[in-house]
């Protein structure tokens, strides 16, 4: 039994412009344009007044148009100007609390056994209007019935319950209304109960994040699962098991969803509506295995194992949604109470596999050990003629400990064990229909007023997916040596595995020309893919001081190298990727690892218009001038025709960029410290992760003024021209002018994304037992924990642990710092 | 007991033998459907139902407002009509496009020709594809047959035709029977694309009837007219005369009796309109079958505030406007020396005075200006209304395609964050281009009198209606809502709006003379060039007109050149935005998409003034 408590907190947050020093910014921008500064709030003189209230705008008090008496919600909305600057993240953000609770308890005899365990989780997140619950319980238990047969099942039970807004590494992301929204805007207009928002002229376009949290406060995502399995096994003989087993997967997701009219927002929506989603998916699998376990001559162990498996899986999605309701109590908003826009939606799929195997071990007194596997899958994800693939595995231990010859060794080398393993596996993920070309209706993509209606269309059909019935398995081949050790009394403690996995028949969309149409192409048998690695652990453990005092260490470190060595027939073929606000971030191609960042190098920034002019000019542009930034332009021809190119031309465009970053580490690793001593231990944990490259594309809104949004202090402080600087060749940034050819994928934007972080702080006290058996109690243990507690990095973002992955791999949009958390807890065993 | 244990073991060996049989791989896709579905005349329905779903112009989000069938980025805010607008941040691939320095990985071409490559020819030929198979099995009749096969070649040629315009010769030519349409090169031989085109709306021409039960379905005279645009592109006016002749002569269309009509929702489908662009709002979410490629092109500040700001006229089109205080003849030379008085820089609380000096009264129908009634909307706030005027300049976003404050809700989308979309229709094609573009070839040909007459029927029309209420106050503060202070919209509808706004008098000095014989071919060119000026403005039209003026002999030539750069000089009067811009040749037409390139390497190529 257990409870802990604590509260979370976001760890970090953007160091932005107060409204004094936004309007000095503004009017920065304007110098470094050479433009007479002109702004709807600020006026138009050589410097910028700070107006009373920015609706109406750039208004005085006073003012007969802020006269409160003209006030009407929503057409006469009147917003005071927050002359401080409104600390956006402040009011977005609180202490969360987190309480959870735990009981388990095990029992039975010598025939049954069983456990259950119950959790409940309940986090008020640090975005206010936002909570997430978790229940969770689990029941196993088996009996035998006789000598030769046992039943058993597993159960268990998870139900999520969500409410608020979640939306994670995106633009209209809580995190991003932090530093979207300017400081001048306040939270509320002068009711103090309708928000204020960016309807102010020159507000850019950013929600008011205290609204779009409150608003959304009833959004609500539901998510049940239920998985168990239950299963009976022979023993006809001694040696022999025979087990049949069956499983199940249920979820079930349900989301309400609520627009709520945001009159205060420069692109207002001013009708309500309502939206619910729900899916379920159930994956069932049949299982039987037959093992029987034998020696030949006591010394010769064989294990040997046959067995099926079937999974079969569906799932169903339908969407629905409505506008204009009477009432925005959420209570009332139903989808029965909408009175326009009715719409819904639908989906299935399913998937089934089927699997033969086997597995034969062997076992020559610990010393000599062998393994041989074989799989063959059936997919139905693939056409009849391709459906199955055959996926052998062999491995080889060493148990050099066990030689005589190493018995000289013993005194410091307790256990060495050498392995060597070559396995093939299969990968069958390619949606579940690729074999199939086929046309879908759709009232958007196939539909038109062809009558004439405004208010409905005709709905068509189009080409929805190309199919292939030519794809099979994709396979990668896996070779792995390693080692296990144990040294000094096994103290020390020593596993590495060096591997490397080749991919062929790497399942891969390739990207097809418009001209064969827009159809989702399918999956086909073409990439090759190269990954090589190894993983170390290095573990010691030790006492001191008689015995009282325990401690011990672990180190885990991982390296991976991954590169494409084949994406389809033309060599030179590359995919962009991490297409962000019309920029693409990152490509790959054969040679590269899947992405890299890609873009143009940059060399600084000009000094002056002389250095500039002298630059071969950015397309056909006139971008090259004193404070922009000077773009290298690379060796693009090939003068000689010997293959290198060993020229420049004279324009710097598309030719110029290359790869510039990598958001592959070079190592991750993690570091585990425990110490005990009498009642107390203590757990610590660093994480950390090093050479990998962050492109953070929160810095194109607040270093180079995407949109109007907030800015960073190094935009006022530290960009080319700033009054701030004593010398331009200080400058970090390019001139304050909005540009949006500084702003263009460049190794400007890339940063080291390496970190140290402290994960975990946990001490805890264990009552002694001396006093607890009065009360009838078998251990008390209290602990405090301090998650998050630093991170270590030159990271200009939020939190280098980004949770982008795939082809937006590095790319930081605005992602939720990782919590700081203070925790108690107390676990009670009785 | 072993018995009964060996007895299980081979129960279960049996169970495990019988789970696995082919019906167990059997995974058809679900809600949806093969080809041969449609091999009927239902089929072939459903399938050209979805062709015609590409002439909305957008496809959001695999192809966004670079395809917009209006073309308001090529045809417009690359031309002296408009200006990209908004603010510089936002889009800024147009910025490239409005300043002429557009590099081929630019994202919005590559919309267009994803748009009308991509989905529309491939549609249209699978469509086509279909209908033979199914004449093949004798499910349809010949006749059958060939009226949907002019339904499709239709559309085919209306793509590849809006794909010519954007790209000149350079796309690949590809049909139904093409083995494969990757292996087709986009080099063709001088001509080769616009008989093309024709042939297809040749096709269409012999074989769609006169008239359409169903209006968005295009009719013999729709393939004649676009057919005759693609000549007039190339000039070749003798071809495109019969085409222009026959349309007149059918007696199928005239002119509404306003201009504005050509504008609004409740005259969608109107005796002008030879074919339109259906747009219809609140079926779907976010409404999307209404034209998404206009989607960011609505007002966006203040209490009218819509997504996004973009699309805004420009000075130099609003200087057009003046007119002769005599003749009510446009200024065709001085029209640009000094700008029509603007609000730009001036908050809306700073008084701000409309300029009295005459203008053609379509000016208020095409551009939204400080002062003056903006449909029911109110009174033109000027600076409150607009996103940022330092950017995009003094005037709301192209009036043309917007709707009115009455119609919000019912003709506009109640749901979507593109809150300005709406159901009004483009008018792809219309009576009064016939008019005008038969007019271009009569001045050509010297037949004065034919010119003077078709451009006059414009001008008369013009001057039948003009934007009424004379606004008596010069500062717009939010606190004047919306025709005044203490008004309410129901002021507007009963015209009683007290002191703020005379009903009784037009918004400006409206003023607009017919034409006197012309004197010489050259006057009666010019004259037709202006009037389609200003009859079509910021319908994304300009840019190709003035490409094609600019190959006419000496004398009738408008210099594309110099004209837009010396759009470009003028306008800095108004902002900044144009300074060091430079239109050239290479200009004319957009680049082929790099990425398409790198897709069919050896097969396409770039347009060589972009290499």
């Amino acid at each position: 039994m257990s409870v802990r408590t604590g509260i979370t907190q976001a760890s970090t947050h953007y160091d932005l412009l107060n409204t004094a020093e936004y309007a000095e910014a503004v009017w920065l921008a304007f110098a470094n344009k050479g433009i007479p500064p002109a702004h709807a709030q600020y006026g138009t003189g050589s410097s910028p007044v700070i107006p009373d209230y920015i609706l109406p705008s750039g208004t005085m008090e006073g003012n007969p148009a802020v006269n409160p008496d003209l006030y009407k919600f929503p057409d006469y909305q009147i917003f005071k100007a927050n002359k401080e600057g409104t600390d956006w993240f402040k009011e977005m953000t609180r202490n969360g609390v987190v309480r959870e609770y735990d009981i388990s308890v095990r029992g039975g005899g010598q025939d049954a056994s069983y456990a259950f365990s119950g959790n409940y989780l309940d986090e008020d997140g640090y975005f206010i209007h936002t909570n997430f619950k978790r229940y969770t319980f689990r029941l196993n238990s088996d009996a035998k019935v006789t000598d030769w047969l046992r039943f058993g099942e597993t159960l268990q039970g998870i139900f999520i319950n969500e409410l608020g807004r979640f939306t994670d590494n995106a633009e209209d992301s809580p995190i991003s209304y932090t530093y979207r929204t300017q400081p001048i805007v306040p939270v509320y207009d002068i009711s103090g109960v309708n928000f204020a928002g960016s309807k102010a002229s020159e507000m850019g376009n950013s929600e008011n994040g205290v609204a779009s949290l409150y608003r959304a406060r009833n959004n609500n995502g539901k998510w049940t699962r239920a998985l168990g399995s239950f299963y009976a096994e022979l023993t006809p003989i001694k040696g022999l098991a025979i087990k049949s087993l069956m499983g199940y997967n249920y979820g079930q997701w349900n989301y309400r969803g609520f627009t709520i009219p945001n009159f205060e927002h420069s692109e207002p929506n001013r009708v309500n509506g309502h939206n619910v989603s729900t899916n379920n998916s159930l994956q069932w699998n049949f299982t039987n295995t037959a093992i029987y376990n034998f020696s030949v001559a006591d010394d010769h162990k064989f294990n040997v194992l046959v067995g099926t498996e079937a999974i079969e899986s569906k799932y169903e999605e339908a969407n629905a949604s409505r506008s204009q309701y009477f009432s925005e109590d959420p209570d009332y908003m139903w989808l029965n109470s909408g009175e326009i826009n009715r719409e819904n939606n639908g989906y299935g799929s399913e998937w089934s596999l089927f699997s033969l195997f086997g597995r034969l071990n062997y076992d020559y007194m610990g010393k000599y050990l062998a393994e041989a596997t074989f799989r063959r899958d059936g997919s139905s994800r693939f056409s009849e003629a391709n459906r199955y693939g055959n996926f052998p595995a062999f491995s080889l231990g060493w148990g050099v400990s066990e030689e005589s010859f190493m018995a000289g060794t013993k005194s410091w080398l307790d256990y060495l064990k050498l392995r060597l393993g070559l396995g093939f596996s299969g990968n069958d993920k390619i949606g579940d229909y690729n074999s199939y070309s086929t046309y879908a209706s759709d009232k958007y993509q196939a539909g038109y007023a062809i009558d004439g209606s405004n208010t409905s269309a005709t709905s068509g059909f189009y080409p929805a997916t190309l199919g292939n019935e030519d794809v099979t398995w994709e396979t990668t081949r896996t070779i792995d040596g390693g080692m296990d050790a144990l040294f000094l009394n096994s103290r020390l403690s020593l596993t590495l595995d060096v591997w490397r996995r080749d991919t062929k028949d790497m399942l891969y969309n390739p990207r097809i020309p418009n001209v064969l149409g827009r159809a989702a192409p399918p999956f086909i048998n073409i990439g090759e893919m190269k990954n090589t690695g190894f993983d170390l652990d290095l573990g010691y453990k030790s006492e001191a001081m008689g015995g009282k005092l325990l401690y011990s260490a672990k180190l885990t470190l991982s390296h991976y190298k991954n590169e494409i060595t084949k994406l389809s027939d033309d060599v030179n073929e590359f995919v962009p990727t991490g297409g962000l606000r019309q920029v693409n971030y990152s490509r790959f191609q054969v040679g590269t690892a899947f992405p890299e960042f890609y873009g143009y190098e940059v060399e600084g920034i000009f000094q002056t218009d002389a250095e500039a002019a002298a630059h071969p000019p950015y397309e056909d542009t006139d971008y090259n001038q004193a404070g922009h930034y000077k773009y290298k332009n690379q060796l693009t021809i090939d003068s000689d025709g010997d293959g290198v190119m060993d020229q420049a031309d004279n324009i710097i465009n598309s030719a110029d960029m290359v790869y510039i970053g990598n958001p592959h580490p070079d190592l991750t690793g993690g570091l585990n410290l425990d110490i005990a001593y009498g009642g107390f231990d203590l757990n610590v944990f660093f994480y950390g992760s090093y050479g990998n490259d962050i492109i953070n594309v929160v810095r194109r809104w607040i270093d180079y003024g995407q949109f109007n949004a907030n800015l960073s202090k190094d935009a006022l402080y530290k960009s080319w021209g700033s009054p701030y600087l004593d010398d331009n060749a200080d400058a970090t940034l390019p001139m304050l002018d909005q540009n949006d050819k500084s702003q263009i994928a460049s190794s400007a934007l890339v940063e080291d994304g390496s970190f140290l972080r402290l994960k975990n702080v946990r001490l805890g006290y264990t009552l002694p037992t001396p006093l607890l058996s009065r009360f009838q109690v078998q251990s008390v243990r209290l602990y405090a924990q301090v998650t998050n507690l630093f991170t270590l990095t030159k990271y200009s973002g939020l939190d280098p642990e980004l949770n982008s992955s795939g082809e937006y791999m590095g790319l930081d949009q605005g992602a939720w710092p990782t919590p700081r958390q203070f925790m108690f807890g107390l676990t009670i065993g009785l | 007991m072993k018995k009964l244990s060996i007895l299980f073991a081979a129960l279960l060996v049996l169970v495990i033998i019988n789970s696995c049989s082919d019906d167990f791989f059997d995974k058809k896709p679900l809600g949806s459907t093969s080809e041969n579905v449609f091999y009927s005349a239902k089929g072939i329905d459903a399938l050209l139902i979805g062709t015609y779903a590409i002439v909305k112009g957008s496809y959001l989000w695999d192809v966004s407002w670079g395809a917009s069938i209006q073309n308001w980025t090529y045809g417009s805010a690359a031309s002296d009509d408009a200006y990209k607008g908004s603010e510089i941040t936002d889009q800024i691939p147009v910025n490239d496009i409005e300043r002429w320095s557009v590099t081929p990985s630019n994202g919005y071409p590559a919309d267009k020709w994803r748009l009308t490559l991509g989905h529309g020819v491939v549609r249209a030929n699978k469509t086509l594809k279909v209908i033979n198979a199914t004449e093949a099995e004798g499910n349809i009749t010949a006749d059958q047959a060939n009226s949907f096969r002019a339904e499709a070649r239709f559309l085919r040629g209306l793509f590849y035709f809006e794909a010519w315009l954007v790209f000149g010769d350079y796309i690949p030519l590809f049909t139904e029977d093409t083995e494969d349409p990757a292996a087709v090169s986009n080099q063709n031989d001088p001509g080769a694309v616009l008989a093309f085109i024709i042939e297809d709306f040749k096709f269409a021409w012999e074989n769609l009837p006169e008239t359409q039960a169903l209006v968005g379905k295009p009719t013999k005279y729709a393939a004649m007219g676009i057919a005759a645009r693609a000549y007039m592109q190339e000039l070749m006016y003798a071809e495109a005369k019969p085409l222009l002749e026959n349309i007149i002569l059918s007696g199928n269309y005239s002119l509404m009796p306003y201009f504005i009509d050509n504008f609004e929702i409740v005259t969608n489908n109107n005796d002008e309109s030879i074919f339109e662009i259906q747009a219809c709002v609140n079926d779907i979410n976010e409404s999307l079958n209404a034209e998404m490629g206009i989607g960011l092109n609505w007002p966006h500040g203040g209490d009218i505030g819509m997504c996004c700001g973009f699309h805004q006229p420009s000075q130099n089109l609003v200087n057009a406007y003046k007119v002769d205080p005599v003749s009510g003849l446009p200024l065709f030379t001085t029209f640009n020396n000094v700008d029509l008085a603007n609000d730009q820089g001036i908050t809306s609380d700073q008084p701000f005075v409309v300029a009295t000096d005459p203008v053609d009264p379509r000016l208020d129908f095409t551009v939204g200006r400080r002062g003056i009634p903006y449909k029911d909307w109110g009174i033109n706030r000027g600076s409150n209304w607009i996103r940022k005027q330092l950017d995009g300049g003094p005037y709301m976003p192209v009036a043309k395609p917007f709707f009115n404050k009455s119609q919000r809700y019912t003709l506009s989308t109640t749901t979507g964050w593109q809150t300005g979309i709406n159901a009004n229709n483009y008018r792809y094609l219309r009576y009064s281009h016939i008019l005008l573009w038969r007019a271009e070839i009569a001045a050509f040909e010297n037949d004065l009198i034919t010119a003077r007459n078709y451009v006059n029927q414009i001008r008369d029309r013009a001057d039948n209606k003009v934007v009424m209420g004379k606004v008596l106050i010069t500062t717009l503060p939010a606190s004047v809502y919306p025709w005044g202070p203490g008004s309410t919209d129901a002021d507007y509808m009963d015209g009683t709006t007290g002191p703020y706004v005379d009903w009784t008098q037009p918004a400006a000095n409206y003023l607009i003379g017919l034409y006197d014989p012309f004197a010489n071919k050259e006057e009666a060119m010019r004259a037709v060039q202006w009037e389609q000026r200003l009859e079509f403005a910021t319908e994304g039209r300009r840019f190709f007109d003035l490409r094609r003026w600019d190959n006419l002999p000496a004398g009738m030539r408008v210099d594309m050149v110099q004209t837009l750069n010396d759009f470009a000089q003028g306008d800095l009067r108004v902002r900044e935005f144009m300074r060091g811009a430079i239109f050239t040749e290479r200009d004319k037409y957009m680049p082929v998409p790099e990425d398409q390139i790198n897709l069919q390497p050896g097969v396409l190529v770039q347009n060589p003034d972009y290499l």
